[in-house]
């Protein structure tokens, strides 16, 4: 045994002395799946164009040979993490921004630095979260998936354009289906009035000042307006038409099936959809108030760079990343993948000849980011919340018991609530 | 294929870093040098030195590894082959210890049948986890079967499942076996019997599973059997007509395992019953017969288990013509029930059969209860026959050839 593993190394040993002749330079890239129940990576619907991708780079590095491994949420940090302690991590990796935060958290990544000519021209707003310094970013976006309303045309000729009229539809025989996610509502808060609040109890903006801030502190103003959404939501769930879904991809799947009219959706699932809807697929903004758009969370595909490249694969990696970076590549993928909007403000984005690159720029202009500056604490609110929004769903709390529970995690359950 | 290859030679892209390579060179360095310098000063040493030469090897690779980690190195790779290497040593001890407990051929058996496949599985497993994502490389399409994909993890499970459960299902089919014979009352044939039709179902049910797993859709498995069907009909008619014959005869119970059946003049018992053929084995000169299913199912096959295990045996004897047969009926009714193997109910029963040329023939029929026990107990029967004959002055008379010259 010792024998056999000793020799075969040796071999390969020898073989990597030979790396112009024998071995050729590879970029291992790890890609992060939407969900847990797909294998839907990050990089987009359309594998066919992410290999197109590959394949060019490729061409125009001869030698060059682009391996990609697919992990869902939950497996890619711990998978990295483990080939990591190996030397054995990726060169690259396509994540959520809130992924790729954790993994720079862990040192598990490497910043890059840029020239601030190729920087300039991605869109500065895409930017901010990710810059340490001038020219240095811990990660670098590659493309944006603005949330949007997804409906079927043939039962809703025209969406809803206020959360008003979204409960009067529903009650006229729409069936709408809404995420339970925090952040997938975050459209509803913004009707409410109460986006600033949700970003406030979420210790989103408040944990990038006050780094270790445990919970942060919500004023009264922002407990009232809060309370109005929470109503809202427990409004809506009382409406007979309307229902909550645990996974973004159940409402997808719902919607294909003919078992919803109207859902809260994610421009990713946009090729999903289009094959199951056909020309019945409708997209619009997300309603807000008095006949305004919603204000929506953007959702970022991005880059980062592995810890333990060789120089070369550093080098072959910052190429490839500015490779998929520039106006053509941008451009392609927007529009190889209909769900996908370049972070490269080059790029015109075709809004006057389709309607779903309209409602999806728009949508894009009227959403902010999410800050994750310390992406486990905004994580453990987020997933808190999750659990009270779930427990207002069943029914086992009110809309101030949330709050109660919110302000109070510590607290014991309130028995006299429904 | 292409795509395999491609992602496996793709790994050595991972030699191009620095920290790879010096974990790789450390690894080399130690193993060869235990094997080259150290294991052969040891060969000849007691086990219990090329134990501690061992164990030193394998703390050397983990002082290693510890040494990355203080000069702040990844050293995963050090200590995956340290537990690579541990895992290989303690079933090699398991091995020596399973041996002097159990003896060599079983453990030889279950070490090659078993133990080192499942390793061998994992440690693929294992390595191709290192490098890549399992989920990824198990997906790796290698050719189309029925406009289906293969993939590398198909291809896996083509082989391996149904290999396991051919190997792994012995052990709890046994044992169901035996509870059912104790709980019901079996026979041991019977139980033989229920534990190959319980295999036959547990390895087929398992292949058309794997054949689900890999992707083939129900159509393509029935466009297979119909095939086979027609393939069945032409070219392997004989085979298959077999392999029916076989399941038949396992659930008749007429040839299960342990049933004594007589072949050629010989009783011979059935050691198994395979998809093609049973195997008999044949006391008188310890041979092995295969005789294809076939022939029991079409042939008159005389058995000695078919009701009970009793076999009814003979000795032919004669005695002069001055002596009193029914003395001699009492004296061989006495010497067979005098002989410990033989039954004394049904009673041993003695006849005269004829007056021949030279003498009065007679018979002593008697019961035994293992029909595989005949010739031997025939001989000792045959030998007090003589003995009791001798001591009552009974003379067993032969023929005589007086030569008249001229």
């Amino acid at each position: 045994m010792a024998g056999a593993m000793a020799s075969s190394l040796a071999l390969s040993l020898g073989l990597s002395g030979c790396s112009d002749g024998l071995l050729s330079d590879t970029l291992f890239i790890f890609v992060e799946n939407e969900s847990n129940q797909t294998r839907q990576a990050e990089i987009g619907d359309s594998r066919g164009v992410v290999e197109g991708l590959l394949k060019d780079f490729e061409q125009v590095n001869p030698g060059v040979r682009i391996q990609v491994r697919h992990f869902s949420s939950e497996e890619i940090l711990p998978a990295t993490t483990f080939r990591s302690s190996r030397a054995l991590g990726p060169d690259l990796l396509v994540t959520r921004v809130i992924t790729a935060l954790k993994l720079h958290e862990q040192k598990l990544t490497t910043p890059v630095r840029f020239s601030g000519k190729r920087l300039s021209e991605i869109h500065p707003r895409f930017l901010a979260e990710f810059r340490l310094t001038e020219n240095t970013l811990l990660a670098v976006p590659l493309l944006a998936e603005p949330q949007l309303a997804c409906f079927n045309k043939r039962r809703v000729p025209a969406p809803p354009t206020s959360l008003d009229q979204l409960i009067d539809l529903s009650a006229k025989g729409m069936r709408v289906g809404l995420p339970l996610g925090a952040t997938e509502l975050f459209w509803t808060a913004s009707g409410n009035g109460a986006a600033d609040s949700l970003i406030t109890l979420l210790g989103s903006e408040q944990a990038g000042k006050q780094a270790g801030a445990a919970s942060p502190a919500i004023t009264p103003t922002d407990q009232l307006r809060l309370l109005g959404w929470l109503n809202w939501l427990d409004n809506a769930n009382r409406q007979q038409n309307v229902e909550f879904a645990e996974e973004s991809i159940d409402l997808v799947e719902r919607l294909g099936k003919g078992e919803r009219d109207w859902i809260s959706c994610n421009s990713l699932w946009l090729g999903r959809l289009s094959k199951e809807l056909g020309s019945s697929l409708g997209v619009s903004e997300l309603p807000g108030a008095n006949d305004q758009p919603a204000t929506t969370l953007t959702r970022l595909k991005v880059w980062s760079f592995g810890e333990h490249s060789s120089p070369r694969q550093r080098e072959l990696a910052e190429a490839f990343v500015l490779f998929t970076l520039n106006t053509v590549n941008q451009r392609r993928l927007m529009q190889a993948g209909p769900g996908n909007l370049p972070v490269n403000r080059e790029v015109l984005i075709p809004v006057k000849s389709s309607r779903r690159f309209a409602a999806m720029a728009a949508s894009l202009d009227h959403s902010r980011m999410l800050s994750f500056r310390h992406p486990d604490s905004v994580e453990e609110r987020v997933g808190q919340l999750h659990d009270l929004l779930r427990q207002l769903i069943v029914g086992t709390i009110d809309a101030p018991g949330v709050l109660r529970d919110l302000n109070d995690p510590g607290a014991p359950p309130d028995l006299d609530t429904p | 294929m292409d795509k395999l290859l491609i992602e496996i030679s793709g790994w050595l892209g991972y030699l191009g870093r620095p920290l790879v390579l010096l974990q790789g060179l450390m690894i080399a360095a130690l193993m060869l040098g235990y094997r080259w310098g150290i294991q052969p000063r040891l060969a000849a040493r007691a086990p219990v030195v090329r134990l501690l030469g061992t164990l030193g090897l394998l703390l050397a690779l983990r002082l290693g590894a510890q040494l990355l980690q203080v000069l702040g190195q990844p050293s995963g790779l050090v200590e995956y082959t340290v537990r690579i290497y541990a895992i290989w040593q303690v079933l090699i001890a398991g091995r020596v210890l399973l041996t002097q407990r159990f003896g060599a051929a079983p453990i030889d058996r279950l070490y090659g049948r078993i133990i080192k496949p499942i390793f061998l599985l994992f440690l693929a497993g294992s390595l191709v986890n290192q490098f890549d994502s399992l989920e990824d490389f198990a997906d790796i399409p290698l050719f189309p079967l029925f406009n289906e994909p293969l993939t590398t993890g198909g291809i896996v499970l083509l082989f391996s499942i149904p290999y396991f459960l051919v190997v792994l299902s012995e052990f709890p089919v046994a044992w169901l076996g035996s509870l059912l014979q104790r709980l019901l009352g079996f026979s041991r044939g019977t139980r033989e019997a229920i534990q190959i039709a319980c295999r036959y179902l547990l390895v087929g049910g398992g292949f058309l599973w794997v054949l689900h797993r890999i992707g083939l859709n129900a159509n393509a498995i029935a466009a297979v059997a119909g095939g086979l069907s027609v393939g069945l009909g032409f070219g392997v008619k004989e085979v298959f007509s077999n392999f029916i014959s076989g399941l038949w005869l396992l659930f008749e119970g007429s040839v299960g395992p342990g049933e004594i059946l007589f072949i050629d003049g010989d009783p011979c018992e059935v050691r198994s019953l395979g998809m093609r053929a049973a195997v008999l084995w044949r006391d008188r000169d310890n041979a092995e017969l295969v005789v294809p299913n076939q022939d029991f199912f079409t042939k008159t096959t005389t058995t000695y288990t078919g009701s009970d295990r009793m076999r009814r045996s003979q000795v032919d004897v004669s005695a002069a013509y001055q002596h009193d047969p029914e003395l001699v009926i009492r004296l061989l009714e006495q010497v067979a029930l005098a002989s410990p193997r033989v039954l004394p109910q049904p009673a041993p029963k003695a006849l005269l059969l004829s007056y021949g040329d030279s003498g009065i023939n007679y018979a002593l029929r008697y019961w035994i209860a293992n029909p595989m026990d005949n010739a031997g107990i025939k001989s000792e029967v045959s030998t007090a026959v003589w003995h009791a004959f001798a001591s009552e002055g009974i003379e067993i008379p032969f023929p005589q050839r007086v030569v008249h010259p001229g």
